[in-house]
This record gives structure tokens, C-alpha cells and sequence, in this order.
């Protein structure tokens, strides 16, 4: 999306039991969708492929996996981040 | 602002005729089958179908192939199922004739264009999300903080069954908020592109007015004017000058979200 910067800043914050990363705040590229987002975290918190990520905006929805992360920047970002949360079971049903 | 019900028994009523063929390279059966005819219920999304789909076509692909997610693809487009079945004509049926003829596929599932939808319930679930979406936007999720798993089913199931009055039994509490709508869910598609564009909308503009569509598409859009583009929602002109509150409230697809779709004349 045009006024979206390139690379975006984007805050993960640990929900429930999921493991919290040593690293949280990101400098991702826009253009990415919501899953290489869910795969990162996969990787940086050690978890097996047969576990899931659930991502959460503003705590009240899961974006779809192929939404742009620019959509979700554009959007719902505040102070210039995207504050994204992040569970290994469903939350906020 | 009540509802209009006559606009949105129109929306809940429209329908495309579709024939959904096997991909032929697809097919190891010396016969080729019959392809599978139906009519589409704009509002709806193309999983609910995928039950019958698949058991039409199974018999006619390698076993091993036989249990996978299908996917399907119209003029070489895989269709993104997460959205409406009217939005998806609307933005890629453009040149179609009728019936829209739609080709199933039970291999090589193009992961990098689609989401995989394995059951019902992933979609019923990627439905409720974007209500909870559209409900952040206009209320901060006041609505959906509240409503019971009794009335997400009813939403779900009266979808499926195209109950409008059941649906709206529910979705009232959604549109009749009580307060006025921080923003309206909305999205804009650019056939020429099929880029999307989602940004914070309120209900009014700079002179406190009720905002209007028209007032959206000159901001978001280039050059914007009307003998430049055409402007579609749920298969007709979209009114231009309706207040963006009304369209949301009589005009937005299932999911709470309206869904404009722009293409150059």
C-alpha cells in the first residue's frame, strides 16, 4: 500500500502459555503476509511444525495468513508500530 | 437508522449460475465426468460447496489425490475463498459469460496464492474472524465481547442455509450499536490490479457530515471520476452518494465488511 513504509516495526507480545522471545520487537518488510510472520515465531520460539501460532490484532482478531502485513500496518498500527499478540492456542473466541 | 429490508432481501437473494469442471489433466478416469452445476448464492463462500465438489469429482482422480484440499480457479486465477462469493465475480468475472465456468483441482495446491481450506469449519472460523474484525472497527469489539457461541452458530448456520431473517436476528446487535460506529468496514478492490486497499474510514467527514462513498473513492483513488471507473457492489452500480453508515448497514456482505470493487470502463 503506497505510504507504507518498506520495512514496518512490528511488537510481538506473548499471550497465555506461549513462550516469550528473547527478541520482540521486529523490522519487518511490509510486503510479507501474516505467515512468514507465524513461521519466524515458530522458528524463534523453538516450536515443532506440528504446533500453531494464532496472531492477533488489537487482542480481537485473527488476520487472515495471506493478509499483507501493510493492510494490518495501515490500519491498526499506533506510534508507528504494529502491536501484534500471539498464542499457541486459540484466545479472544 | 433502521434497515432498508428490501435492499438487503435483494442482496441475501442474488445468485450466479456456476459450472465447475474437473481440470482435465487432473481426470485418470477414461471417462470425463459431468461437470457439477450450481447456483452460488453471492453472500455465501465457496467452502460450504466444497462436501459436494469434492464427492462429484473424487471417483475421477488418483486415490491418492482423492482425500486432499480442493482448490479451484477461474481464467488461471486461484479463487481466495476466505472472501464472498459475489466479491470474487465481481473483481475477476468481469469478461465471464454464464454459466462462470470454475475448474477444480485436487493437486498442487498453489500455497503461495492461497490459504489451504481443509474443512467447513476453518472457513467458518476465517467468517467469524473478519465479524470480529469489522466489529473492532466500528465498536472497539463491544458487540462481539458480548455474544454467545448460540448466536455465532446462528450467524453461521443461517448463513449457510440463507435464512435472512435469522442471520438478522443476530446481526442487528452488530449494524444497531448504540453509539455512533468509530469506523466502517471497508474494503476496496482494484480489478485493474486486484490490489486491495483497507484504511481507518469514520462516518463523517471535515464538515461533520455523513461521509459518503464518493467522498472515499476521490481520497483513495487517483484520479478518481465517474467516466474513468466503474464502481460495483454485490453485481450493481454502488451508490455514490449514499452516506458510507448506510451502505455499511444495508449493503456490507455477511461478514459485516463492504466490499467495492473498482474497474476502469
Amino acid at each position: 500500500m503506497e505510504g507504507v513504509p518498506e520495512k514496518i516495526d512490528v511488537l510481538l507480545k506473548p499471550t497465555g502459555d506461549a513462550p516469550i522471545l528473547k527478541i520482540q520487537k521486529f523490522s519487518v518488510r511490509s510486503e510479507l503476509p501474516v505467515s512468514d510472520l507465524v513461521l519466524n515465531i515458530k522458528k524463534l520460539a523453538k516450536l515443532q511444525p506440528s504446533e500453531s501460532v494464532f496472531l492477533y490484532v488489537n487482542q480481537a482478531f485473527a488476520p487472515a495468513l495471506d493478509e499483507k502485513l501493510a493492510t494490518l500496518f495501515e490500519v491498526y498500527a499506533t506510534n508507528g508500530k504494529l502491536v501484534l499478540h500471539y498464542a499457541t492456542t486459540e484466545a479472544w473466541g | 437508522m433502521s434497515e432498508d429490508r428490501d435492499v438487503i432481501e435483494a442482496i441475501w437473494s442474488g445468485s450466479i449460475p456456476a459450472c465447475f469442471k474437473l481440470a482435465s489433466h487432473e481426470c485418470t478416469s477414461l471417462q470425463n465426468p459431468e461437470p457439477f452445476f450450481a447456483m452460488l448464492p453471492r453472500i455465501s463462500y465457496l467452502p460450504l460447496l466444497w462436501e459436494k465438489i469434492q464427492r462429484h469429482f473424487a471417483h475421477f482422480v488418483t486415490e491418492e489425490s482423492r482425500s486432499s484440499p480442493i482448490w479451484l480457479e477461474y481464467n488461471l486465477v486461484p479463487l481466495r475463498w476466505q472472501y464472498p462469493i459475489g466479491l470474487l465475480f465481481d473483481l475477476l468475472g468481469e469478461k465471464a459469460t454464464l454459466p462462470w465456468n470454475i475448474t477444480v483441482h485436487f493437486n498442487d495446491f498453489p500455497v503461495k496464492e492461497v490459504l489451504a481450506c481443509p474443512s467447513r469449519q476453518v472457513a467458518e472460523a476465517q467468517f467469524l474472524n473478519s465479524i470480529k474484525e469489522a466489529d473492532f472497527l466500528k465498536t472497539r469489539k463491544k458487540v462481539m465481547n458480548t455474544m454467545t457461541q448460540g448466536e455465532r452458530r446462528q450467524m453461521t448456520a443461517a448463513l449457510h442455509s440463507l435464512r435472512t431473517e435469522n442471520f438478522w436476528a443476530v446481526n442487528r446487535k452488530l449494524m444497531f450499536t448504540g453509539e455512533p460506529w468509530k469506523h466502517v468496514p471497508l474494503r476496496v478492490f482494484l480489478s485493474e490490479n486486484c490490489r486491495q486497499l483497507q484504511k481507518l474510514v469514520g462516518i463523517s467527514n471535515a464538515e461533520n457530515e455523513p461521509l459518503t462513498l464518493r467522498e472515499v473513492l476521490n481520497d483513495w483513488i487517483q484520479e478518481f471520476s465517474d467516466e474513468r471507473y466503474e464502481v460495483l457492489l454485490h453485481g450493481v452500480p454502488a451508490p455514490l452518494e449514499a452516506p458510507l453508515q448506510w451502505l455499511g448497514v444495508n449493503m456490507s456482505y455477511a461478514d459485516n465488511f463492504l466490499y467495492v470493487v473498482v474497474r476502469p470502463k
